[in-house]
Parts: structure tokens; sequence; C-alpha cells
């Protein structure tokens, strides 16, 4: 009430003494602070772009009036950081598209309150701007959901993916890709990814709603060297040097973070695609550093994990996109030259799983053969974490599910020189597989009748060369579930690998006792039977396996050939 | 009773700032309106266990993110015997467009317009959503946040772990005192209205 009456007396006061000449008006400048002058500017070019009708932002501030209804808000949270949205650190990377205000700025707010929130003379303000349209002009190839999906009004955030057909009739090269809601206001922020194989189709269609519900994708993956996120008033950019590939049949898979609004809601996106006729002469490579061993106890305050990666070729890092869920406190990275100088990639000191996003360097960073790359990660599963989605806090383990926790960050790297793309993906590998034996680990160390889980960790130690472990989670699967014919299968090639050739044979007619007419159950024990000389049991799988896959025959014709010269 | 309460309020008012009083003082002595601009007494329903008060304005985001909830606890307390009203503290907004929010987030509680903040100051809340129960003698039982899933502008947990309203009106149907009797608020201010 006293802030009202000083507001209007000061007004009145103004009104009369100051609005009426251009010498008074001059002596305004170094007293007091208008909306007009000082405030619209800063307003009109940081939040206006998400503040405006059919924008992100709640509500709009494009008037001296949206903007005095929330002036206390609006000092708060430009203080604290909350707005404009943007989590680096000052001084950790600089990256395209940075939203900071300056201290000068935030003190522009405050003094504005505390002179009375003053209007100022109309011939002031300047004209909101913003770009509604395309930001890269008009796309190649715009798609939308293929059924708008109702967000109910509420319950907890929506996470949800959609399977998009891509009607391309050849390969095309993708250099860029622009995200755009119809319906900004619950759209929170969008991944996209590609899949080839269809499965995150049948998955949308199994769901009665459109699309399919949580935050995996189903095999979906971005394309390779690239990761497409959006989030509200993100800066487009083209890449020709690193477009990427788009065959026939990929289905798009946008997964779209909603949030609530109170009133169910329509919501409907576009993608743009912009295309390019020339392949692109670098490719880039996508580096994660991660841990994948979390076991965060609860009421546990710091819980800090880190990650390191010897770089094996010259590169450029272009992009870089941290994430944690709600339990993430802190996290980092830097580069260590070989030379000994530090270069730092990001700081994100109040971590908040809502506004994670891919940010993008304003200069490529140039590391050196050798240099070695560190992510530092720390979470907070006390009670006094507000973003801690169980009270009282509970035991945290890896997992992709939003309840669980991850420490990711991925680098977008581009080699240097070309051909160092092999070189790098081949070292990368052994690091990747790595991560996600450790990752399956943690999940069965959670969830421990997970039968697929033990059959994938035991795939990936057949593929380390860990044959034992392979065979341990092999058999916990069998043990979980014994008529599990896909297990028998893979346990089979197993043992033909490690000429058991008797237990091979055992497990793939399992396979078919399990799942009779299994084409890879006949293939696989069609090859071992030849091998031990029962030929006329390997034909007769062999035939079955022609009967239904008639393109196999080729392939049969060589697997045979190569056996008769091992023999 | 309560209208002794709000006459204090006003008397406070006119002392603090007599020009802001005078510059409203068309509005009628305390301007609690329905949407046909008549004048009402939330509380003077007299079979009332309870009178909630939940303050909102239409364009809070915040607020209008709580309509599902506020749905629930109507269904849940309204044939308890439970006197529920909605608050809009923006006396910018017409009655029209009032109408049209209560409709568009499918509202069932009644809806006043708060026009003169006698019910805010009476209330002591300083946000919207905020929620203030009053027992039938007009003591102001519980002053706060609905529940617990924001704490603060952008932070919040996915769903709440405790629902203060609800344990208010659980408390006070049951004759119980209540554990929390004031909880903080995050919300739009309301005092930017002024």
């Amino acid at each position: 009430m006293p802030k009202n009456l000083v507001r209007i007396l000061v007004c009145c006061a103004l009104s009369a003494a100051m609005w009426g000449g251009c010498q008074t008006a001059e002596r305004q400048d170094e007293g007091l602070v208008t909306f007009n002058r000082h405030v619209a500017p800063i307003v009109f070019a940081t939040c206006a772009e998400c503040h405006r009708p059919g924008a992100a932002g709640p509500f709009s501030l494009l008037s001296y009036e949206d903007v005095k209804k929330r002036s206390t808000q609006i000092v708060e949270v430009t203080a604290s950081g909350y707005m404009p949205p943007w989590k680096p650190d000052p001084g950790y990377g600089e990256f395209v598209g940075a939203r900071r205000l300056s201290e000068e700025q935030i003190l522009t707010f405050e003094r504005w309150v505390a002179d009375g929130e003053l209007e100022g003379p109309p011939i002031d303000l300047p004209e909101p701007h913003w770009n509604s349209d395309w930001q890269l002009g008009e796309p190649d190839l715009v798609v939308q959901l293929e059924e708008t999906y109702m967000l109910p009004g509420g319950g907890i955030d929506v996470y949800r993916n959609f399977a998009i057909a891509l009607p391309v009739a050849t390969r095309c090269y993708v250099e860029a890709v622009e995200f755009r809601t119809h319906n900004a206001l619950v759209t929170h922020h969008a991944v996209i990814m590609l899949d080839p194989t269809g499965k995150a189709r049948r998955h949308d269609e199994r769901d009665v709603e459109p699309g399919f519900g949580g935050m995996e994708f189903g095999d979906a993956q971005g394309p390779v060297g690239h990761f497409i996120g959006w989030t509200p008033s993100k800066t487009s950019y083209r890449s020709p040097d690193l477009a990427w590939p788009l065959d026939p049949g990929t289905d798009l898979v946008v997964q779209l973070h909603m949030l609530p609004s109170g009133k169910p809601e329509e919501v409907q996106v576009s993608v743009g695609l912009f295309f390019t006729d020339v392949p692109p002469a670098r490719q880039s490579a996508l580096l994660r550093l991660s841990s994948k061993a979390l076991d965060i106890p609860p009421g546990e305050p710091d819980y800090a994990v880190t990650d390191s990666y010897v770089l094996p070729v010259d590169v450029e890092i272009t992009s870089v996109y941290p994430h944690a869920h709600y339990l993430g406190k802190r996290i980092a990275a830097f580069a260590t030259l070989p030379d000994g100088k530090v270069e730092q990639l990001i700081r994100i000191s109040e971590w908040d799983f809502a506004w994670q996003d891919e940010y993008r360097y304003a200069l490529p960073v140039f590391l050196p053969k050798g240099s070695i790359l560190r992510a530092e990660f720390s979470f907070d599963n006390s009670a006094d974490n507000p973003f801690n989605p169980r009270d009282p806090p509970v035991r945290v383990f890896y997992g992709r599910c939003s309840y669980d926790e991850m420490a990711d960050l991925t680098l977008q790297v581009v080699p240097r020189n070309a051909r160092d793309w092999g070189i790098l993906r081949r070292d990368y590998q052994h690091k990747w597989l790595e991560q996600e034996v450790v990752g399956l680990e943690t999940v069965l160390k959670a969830h421990p009748d997970g039968v697929d889980n033990h059959h994938t960790l035991a795939m990936l130690y057949q593929q380390t060369g860990r044959g034992e472990e392979a065979l341990f989670h092999f058999a916990e699967a069998l043990r979980l579930e014994p008529d599990y014919a896909e297990v028998h299968v893979n346990l089979g090639i197993a043992l033909a690998l490690r000429r058991d050739l008797a237990g091979a044979i055992d497990h793939l007619e399992q396979a078919l006792a399990n799942k009779p007419g299994f084409v890879e159950a006949h293939f696989n024990l069609g090859l071992v039977l030849q091998l031990v000389g029962r030929t006329e049991e390997a034909r007769r799988h062999l035939a079955a396996v022609v009967a239904k896959r008639p393109e196999m025959a080729a392939v049969i014709k060589s697997r045979l050939a190569r056996l008769q010269g091992a023999n | 009773m309560t209208g002794s309460k709000a006459f204090i309020t006003l008397v406070a008012a006119v002392a603090v700032g007599a020009g802001a009083w005078l510059w409203h003082a068309s509005a009628g002595p305390q301007a609690v309106l329905d949407l046909a601009d008549r004048s009402v007494d939330p509380f003077a329903a007299a079979d009332a266990k309870a009178t909630v008060l939940v303050f909102v304005r239409t364009d809070c985001p915040i607020s209008n993110r709580y309509a599902p909830e506020m749905r629930r606890l109507f269904d849940l307390y309204a044939p308890r015997d439970v006197a529920f009203w909605l608050v809009y503290v923006d006396p910018t907004e017409t009655a029209a467009e009032i109408g049209h929010h209560l409709a568009e987030y499918d509202y069932p509680l009644p809806a006043l317009r708060d026009m003169r903040h006698a019910l805010v100051d009476m209330s002591e809340v300083a946000v919207t959503p905020e929620a203030a129960v009053f027992a039938p003698d007009g003591e102001l039982i519980y002053r706060g946040r609905i529940d617990n899933r924001y704490t603060d502008f952008g932070k919040g947990r996915a769903a709440p772990t405790r629902r203060d309203l609800e344990e208010a009106l659980d408390a006070v149907l049951a004759g119980r005192p209540l554990s929390q009797a004031r909880t903080p608020a995050v919300g739009c201010y309301i005092e930017d209205l002024r």
C-alpha cells in the first residue's frame, strides 16, 4: 500500500512538471528511470520474443501495462537469473544465442520500480520486434504430427514421442532442422530423432492416443554425429559442411516435454527440413562423457562423479549437450591440452532439468590430439532439493526413466582431418561399450529381474570378449524366462564361438521348440550341424530358411563355402 | 464478525494511504462483486463448516495450472459443507473475461471480484494462487499454498509431496489443530495490481 501511494503521487507530480518541455525532459534523463526510455528496450530485446501472444511465455510483455502488472516478479526473476532462461555460467564457453542480462540491465528494472514505475514520454517508446516465421526461410520439407495430441489439463509433466513419416524418395542431405510449435504455452522442449527400423511407429500405433509415452525413444537415434533439440527461442543454424544423410523409409521421432496448463490443450508441431544437394565434406561425431554407475544414497546432498576421455585425433568441438534429471546439481566440462593449458567448455552451477539445452559454440573450440576431456557432475538427493520428486528421498540408480538419474555430457566434435573420423570412431567405440556395460550392470542392480537387460548385457560382454560374464547373463535371462527363443539363439551362437558345438545345438533346438519356424534359429542350427557333419539335418534347416526368406540363399551359399574352406 | 474485520482493514487503508483510497472511492465500500456486479458476502452461507477463498487471476500461469487441483478439492469438500470461492484480484479484468476464463478452465467454483482487495487484505495473501480458509466464526485458520509443488518461479516437483490446503480442510472438518497454519505460496504478486 505505501508503494502504491508513492507511485501515484510521483506520477501526478511528474506528469505536470516533466513531460511539458524539452529542457525538463533532459533533466529527467539523468534522474528517474522510465518504462518507455529505459525498460522497454530491454524487455523488447530480451523478453518479447517469448512473451507475446502465441509464443512460449505464459503472458505477454509488450506494453507498459503488461510489464507494470508483473514488476515485482520481473525484478525478482531477473535478479535471480531465472529469466531470461540461460543456464551456462558466464566465462565458461561462448555460445550462440546466449540470453543474458547485464548487471546494469538488471539494475534498471530495480530502479524503475524504486522510482515509481513511470511510463515516460511516448516518443521514447521503441517498437517491439520479433521473428515469428521460419528463421532460416521456407524449409524444403515441412512435416507435422500425424494427429493432433490432446494434452490433459492437469497432472504431471508429459513426455511423449511421435513417429512422423518423412516423404523422401531418394537420399537427401539435411543441413538444418527447424522446429516450431503451434501451442508454445505447453510445449516446453523437444528432442528430434530418426528411426529407420519402424519400431517407434509400431510403438506409436500400439498406443491408442497419438504418440507413445515416456522418455525413451524406442530405438530411434539422432543422425550420426548430431543431436537435434529445441527449446523456446532457440537460434536455428545451417551447417552445410556437416549435412547428414536422410534415406527413404526413415521416420522422424519427435519427443515433446509438455506442461499441462490447467485446461486441455491441442498440441501440434511443425518440423522444417532444409536440404542441400552436396554431400558434406566433413563428418561430425558425438562423444559422450558419462557415468552410468550412479547409485545415489537417499539424503546425500552432494554426490559427485566424473568421466574423462583422451582425444586420439585433433578435433573442433562445435556443441555441447549436458544432461541429468531432477537430482542434477552441477555440471562442468573442460579440456586439458597437452601443453597444460585448460580450456573451459561449459559450467552450469544450478542445473535445472526443465531448461536443458544443446549449446553451440560461437566459434568451434580446437583441441589437439592428446587433450584430456573431463566432465564433472554432482547430484543432490536430499529433501532440500526442491526438484527431488521423492519425499522422503530414496536410493536412486542410473536409468533412463525420469525418476532414475543420468550423468551425460555429449560433445559434437569434427575431426580436423576428415580421414581421422574412422580412428576417432573406433577409439571411442571402446569407451562407449564400456559405458553401456556399466549402465546395464547398474540397472540390473536396481532391477535384478530385467530379462532383456540380462540379454543385452550378455551380448555386450560377448562383443567385448568377456565370455564368462556373457554366459552368466545369458543363464540369468534363461533362468528368469526359460522359453525365451532369442536368448537361446544368441547363447547358441556364443557357445558355437567357444567351440562348444553340442551346447550350441542344444540351445538352438530349444529356440526352435519355443518358437517354431524361427528363421535365425534354423539358419544358425543349419550351419552348426554342417560343422559337426550332420549334413542331412543341416540341409533341412537351411532349406527352411530359404523357404521363408529366399534372399538368404546367397548368404547361406557363401557361409557354407567358408565352412568348407575352414575345414 | 467477518464484516467487522473487513471494516477494520478499510479504516487502516484510509489512514495509511488517503490518496489511494480516494482514487477508488466510487467502487463501493467493500467492492466484492459477483460477475453481475452485485455486492456479495462470501461468508454469508450459514451452514458452512469452513469457507475457502482461492485467489487467482486470468493471466497467471501458476494459478491456471492449479485449475484441475481446485476442481478436485471442490468435488471432494463442497459436499462436506465447505464453501469455496474463486477470488479474482485484478480489478482490470472484466466480468466477461472472468466468465470466459471460468468456462475455459472448467471451474465449478463460484467467482468473486475483489475490486478493492478487501478480501486480499483480510486473508493476508500476497500472490495468486493462494488460499485462505476461514472458520465459521471468521477466524483465518489457514493461509498459503495449495500444495508444495512449486518452490520458486520455475522450480518445483513433478508432483506435490504435501497437499497443504487439503490437510487444512481435513483438520478443520475433524476439529483437529493444523500442523502448519501459514505456508509460503509461489505465484504472481498481487501487489503489482494495486
